[in-house]
């Protein structure tokens, strides 16, 4: 027996209720400003299979992502009630900053889903504050790896002995933890209210219902062979390019994305395990389905993953990954946005492809900011400018904040006039911050698409590639650099793609 | 007497708060025109009599936002920050429709004039010369503005740039009003502050106009007193409504969680969880401890307006919001709504879609020959019309098509009402569900049992709620001032030296409010500010008192990270009567029963007149509860008292 239409309808709100539940909880408390305000976790439950029943995704990039989470916390053999810590991005992680809370939810004894949580925490240890060394060749340089281990008292302890900041830490951990027992609560309120037979079915008919429409979405799209290839401009250890490959075919409303030809894992830290790469794929499909599909394993059933063992999209330990998450992530969402587009797909053209991430450092405090810049230009419209694309979505700093806070002054703040690519559809503009420093600071940029400009579609132009430049001077896109006071650091950020022919021709330069 | 008048979009709603406490409620349909029209008309209708004050709620400023219709402006902003407006906070619109953008700012981006000059944390950078502000000047009036926005980076801590040149605009632009960020939000965050200051402009030439002529047509009928509601729940009289048109912003929501908050307190419970469901939309809000929540991160319209406001989520599902099938097989209710016009199938105004009302008839719940307002009657054969045209195979008839638009409406709503709580760190099941507007009491009890609430009060004169709460509002003034100092920095002196001329500037604008001090205090590092009441200006008791705050909104406070004062401000108020909602109800009128469908279950319900009802009077549900501007639902195993205020108490059996 399947839900009727009424019940689909009551229990997505249910089920997405209790992981929009779990994410506020988790927000609300926790102690970092990256979790509180930037909101960079993820909360969802799973089924007793460990399928996704619903999520609250507040970054694309934690999109689907958590399954793997979950599988490898099976494999160990949870016990009803237990909760299992992990991050390593070999078994079930990401990037070492993601810590992961899976707690197996008990009803009746037996395990009956999962309530899992993921933060990203500022520190986990490692070479360098933040956990996130530009420098770093191996997993173990970037901080603590932690396998899926039972969260004990001990456990915790030995994390908080391996990190900078361990009452931030003991603060997050402990929202984390409310926000995976909020979740077991949910369900097991759920179950008293429907039955566990209920419940179970409703969360199978659920599935069944996001794959039928994914199905029924892709089906009309049939497309083979569509191959594109895209860039990531150096891995923090050299500056060359690396190639990402992905062929895609859509056949019997199925999605499949194959990145035979990708570069190997780079000696950086720009590589990804499958988990993150089948988060950016699952992305791009989610834009094809109409805004009220349910996010939940349904959806992932018809998408399928390939990438070569050892390569840049399926790293294998012990290649560093901390910059694959938010750097890398966004060239796989673009190689198979290029594919799409190629193939006529109603796909919009590639955004800036970047989160230019700037980091600022002196004595005794750090500071770090990332950039928006142009999106790409599709069939509904023109790119937005100024924003974050693809798998980011974090808010920036105010200028009265930043300056209040630490010795920066901001020059100038602007959209990059006419960077945007030229199209029936123009490209989103990026932007322009000038940075003077007010004392000797360490900047460290970590920064793609220097040199390759997003690409338009459709016959649309491609966006300008973003600068860095020192006192007037190109810096390379992974660098790090001292500045003195009165020295001025100008990021221009790229623009979006241009989409459809036609348009006015592109403007020269961006300096207003 | 205190009138209250609530112009909405569909209906003008006029309460009568008597000097006894005694209530009277008029309705008359509004004049979306014009709507001060149906304004007075309300007041005209209900009579020449001793009016001491008039209390309106206007949904102006609203209007003018959502469509884009205020003045034409400029805006001065610091050389090289022109483009703030149109960079936002860099998130984007949404996250998935990649080519959706955020509205547009209020104005054009060639109507904005960057002026060379820049202020520090410290002061002056760049220094304004008299030739700058000559140019400026020359820029803007070369514009031909209809009014002028100034913000200028750091105005909030260092105001001189943009006195000098809000002094120098105003010299040249006679009758061009200009507003200066360091008057509208003298509060940093660059970004919101200038969005604020903006609207401020944009809407001022057109709510300071309404305002001046409500005034006379208010002095014309003898009215001694007029005064708008503002989004945070307080009212301003004409003069000060006019000069902060932005604080208008939510006037109309406002009035609602007001008249919840004080139709809460009238049975006992200060813990609310509010909903107001109109016609095309609901409005969850937030209660704690006797006073409505108030946050000042509001959008309206895609206008941050970063002024203190009542705590508003809107979902939409109304009573004409729509219901259809999606191409998966999922029955959905809402965005879209059939509005006022044409207004759902049973209201025969030629609307042929189904919507929540529709479902509400079918079901039983609300009566067709119990007409609903003036002239319109409900045509339960169009509502099942509706309902069958939705070509629901799988259900087998319009009674189960109509169950499934309520529960799915329901849903909807439920979340909302658990995002507003949970958000906040409150469990919603230690609160009290208060529903009204039209639509709210119907769905009281199905809320309730999907949150785990265990008490609802369903308010007297639900549908002229917000009404109410106008009439019953205090009158509240509040000045705020930056500060950005930590507390181990600060003695007693310091502190009292920094409310000094906020308190002044209150006393002067409402003599002999009640003053309450509040100081925005965070941990250094923090984005999020914690008000905490200032009783004695000690360092020492502002951090305990912080700390403890903290802990309760947050769960922690025991970090070493120092405290920090961010903002100062001083609240006026001067009360109004107490209320006293006593019906003048004689002995009941005899029950007389009809069949209605709760959750898919057909049973025989009580029906009563809700205003007939004694205190003390019980029911137990199932039974339907017929009130001159609202229905209420009461589902089989609720029980019903009704409490001496007027309103119904209702709990869990």
């Amino acid at each position: 027996m399947t839900l009727d239409a009424v019940g689909l309808e009551v229990m997505a709100h249910a089920f997405a209720s209790i992981a929009e539940e779990m994410g506020l909880v988790l927000i609300h408390s926790a102690l970092s400003p990256n979790i509180r305000e930037r909101r960079d976790c993820s909360a969802a439950l799973f089924d007793a299979d460990g399928q996704m029943i619903a999520q609250a995704a507040h970054i694309p990039v934690h999109l689907g992502a958590m399954s793997e989470a979950v599988a490898a916390v099976q494999a160990q053999d949870p016990g009803p009630g237990e909760i299992f810590l992990l991050n390593d991005p070999y078994t079930g992680g990401t990037h070492l900053p993601d810590l992961t809370l899976v707690g197996a939810i008990a009803v009746d004894g037996r395990v009956a889903g999962y309530s899992v949580v993921r933060a990203h925490h500022s520190d986990v240890g490692g070479m360098q504050p933040g956990s996130m060394p530009a420098g770093a060749r191996e997993l173990v340089a970037e901080g603590l790896v932690i396998p899926p281990v039972r969260l004990t008292p001990e456990v915790e302890r030995v994390v908080l002995a391996n990190v900078r900041t361990p009452v931030m830490r003991r603060g997050d951990l402990a929202a984390q933890r409310a926000a995976v027992e909020r979740g077991a609560e949910g369900l097991r309120a759920l179950v008293a209210r429907y039955g566990w037979a209920g419940v179970q079915r409703a969360a199978r008919d659920l599935m069944d219902y996001a794959e039928r429409r994914t199905r029924a979405a892709l089906g009309g799209r049939a497309v083979a062979g569509l191959s594109a290839t895209d860039w990531m401009e150096g891995d923090g250890v050299t500056d060359a390019d690396l190639a990402i490959r992905v062929r895609v075919d859509i056949q019997g409303g199925e999605f499949h994305a194959d990145f035979t030809g990708t570069a190997p894992a780079a000696a950086g830290n720009i590589n990804c395990p499958l988990a993150v790469t089948r988060s950016a794929v699952l992305f791009v499909v989610r834009l094809l389905l109409d805004a009220d599909v349910p996010m939940n394993g349904g959806v992932q059933r018809v998408v399928h993953v390939t990438a070569p063992e050892g390569c840049l999209v399926n790293a294998r330990w012990p290649s560093a990954v901390a910059a694959g998450n938010v750097e890398t992530s966004q060239r796989i969402t673009d190689a198979v946005l290029l594919a799409l587009a190629g193939g006529g797909l109603p796909v919009p053209a590639q955004g800036q492809g970047t989160m230019n991430n700037v980091t600022f450092g002196g004595v005794g405090w750090t500071y770090y900011e990332t950039l928006g810049g142009g999106q790409g230009a599709g069939p509904a419209g023109p790119g937005p400018s100024g924003v974050h694309v693809g798998m980011s979505n974090t808010r920036n700093t105010p200028i009265e904040v930043l300056e209040l806070e630490i010795p920066v002054r901001v020059r100038t703040y602007a959209l990059r006039a006419g960077s945007g690519g030229v199209g029936k559809s123009a490209g989103g503009d990026g932007v322009i911050r000038e940075y003077e420093a007010l004392a000797p600071i360490e900047a460290g940029l970590l920064t793609e698409r220097r040199r390759h400009g997003p690409r338009g579609a459709a016959g649309g132009g491609d966006g300008a590639p973003g600068a860095n430049l020192l006192n007037g001077t190109a810096l390379a896109a992974k660098t790090g650099c001292s500045l003195a006071p009165g020295d001025v650091l100008r990021i221009e950020t790229p623009g979006g793609g241009g989409w459809g022919a036609g348009g006015e021709p592109q403007r020269k330069g961006g300096r207003s | 007497m205190r009138l209250g008048v609530d112009v909405g979009g569909t209906f003008t709603d006029l309460v009568a708060l008597h000097d006894d406490g005694r209530i009277e409620v008029r309705k008359v349909v509004s004049t979306p025109e014009d709507p001060a029209i149906g304004l007075f008309r309300a007041v005209d209708d209900y009579g020449q009599r001793a009016i001491a004050a008039l209390v309106h709620g206007t949904t102006i400023a609203t209007n003018a936002l959502l469509e884009r219709r205020g003045a034409r402006i400029a805006l001065v902003a610091t050389a090289g920050f022109e483009d703030l407006l149109w960079l936002r906070r860099q998130d984007r619109a949404d996250l998935y429709d990649l080519s959706r953008d955020h509205p547009p700012p209020l104005l054009a981006r060639d109507h904005v004039i960057g002026a060379r000059e820049r202020m520090g944390p410290d002061g002056v950078l760049v220094a304004l010369t008299d030739a700058e502000v000559r140019r400026v000047v020359t820029a803007v009036a070369a514009l031909g503005p209809e009014a002028v926005a100034i913000a200028c980076l750091f105005a909030f801590r260092h105001p001189a740039h943009e006195r000098r040149l809000a002094e120098a605009l105003r010299a040249a632009l006679p009758g061009v009003p200009v507003a200066p960020s360091c008057d509208v939000l003298p509060l940093f965050r660059e970004y919101e502050r200038t969005s604020t200051t903006t609207a401020e402009a944009y809407l001022r030439p057109k709510v300071s106009a309404y305002v001046a002529r409500a005034e006379a047509e208010v002095r014309r009928r003898g009215i001694d007193v007029l005064r708008i509601m503002t989004s945070s729940g307080g009212t301003l009289p004409p003069p000060a409504a006019a000069a902060h048109a932005a604080a208008l912003a939510l006037s109309g929501p406002a009035g609602g969680v007001v008249g919840a908050r004080l139709a809460g307190e009238a049975v006992g419970c200060t813990d609310l969880l509010t909903l107001d469901m109109g016609g095309t939309s609901a409005d969850a809000s937030l209660v704690l401890g006797g006073a409505a929540l108030s946050e000042g991160a509001g959008v309206v319209g895609g206008v941050p307006l970063a002024l203190p406001a009542v705590l508003i989520e809107t979902v939409s599902a109304g009573g004409g919001s729509i219901a259809w099938v999606d191409p998966g097989g999922a029955l959905k209710v809402g965005p879209r709504s059939a509005g006022a016009v044409p207004g759902p199938a049973c209201y025969g105004r030629g609307g042929t879609e189904a919507t929540v009302t529709d479902a509400c008839v079918v079901l039983g719940w609300l009566d067709p020959t119990h007409p609903l307002a003036d002239d319109v009657r409900l045509d339960a054969e169009a509502a099942r019309r509706s309902l069958a045209a939705l070509g629901m195979t799988s259900l087998h008839d319009a009674r189960a098509t109509a169950s499934g638009i309520v529960a799915v409406a329901t849903a909807v709503m439920a979340r909302a009402l658990k995002r507003v709580s949970v958000a906040r760190g409150v469990d919603p099941r230690r609160l009290a569900l208060l529903p009204f507007g039209g639509a709210g009491p119907l769905f009281g009890c199905a809320l309730a049992d999907t949150l785990g609430m265990r008490t609802i009060v369903v308010p007297p004169h639900p549908g002229a709620l917000s009404a109410l709460g106008l009439a019953a509002a205090a009158e509240r003034v509040e000045a705020v001032g930056s500060f950005h100092r930590r507390l181990a920095d600060l003695d007693t002196a310091a502190i009292e030296a920094g409310f000094a001329p906020l308190t002044d500037r209150v006393r002067a604008e409402l003599p002999g409010g009640v003053l309450r001090r509040v100081a925005e205090c965070r941990f250094v590092g923090q984005g999020y500010e914690v008000p905490v009441t200032v009783l004695s200006a000690d360092p020492a008791l502002v951090a305990e008192v912080f700390r403890a705050a903290h802990h309760a909104r947050f769960g922690f406070a025991d970090t070493d990270a120092p405290i920090e004062i961010v903002n100062l401000r001083v609240v006026a108020e001067r009360g109004a009567p107490a209320l006293d909602f006593r019906n003048a109800a004689g002995p009941p009128p005899p029950p007389a029963r009809r069949e209605i469908v709760v959750r898919g279950e057909a049973v025989s319900a009580e029906v009563r007149l809700l205003d007939a009802l004694p205190p003390g009077h019980t029911i137990a549900g199932p039974a339907v509860l017929v009130g001159g501007d609202a229905t209420a639902l009461i589902e089989p195993g609720w029980l019903v008292t009704v409490h001496a205020s007027g309103a119904l108490v209702v709990e869990r059996r």
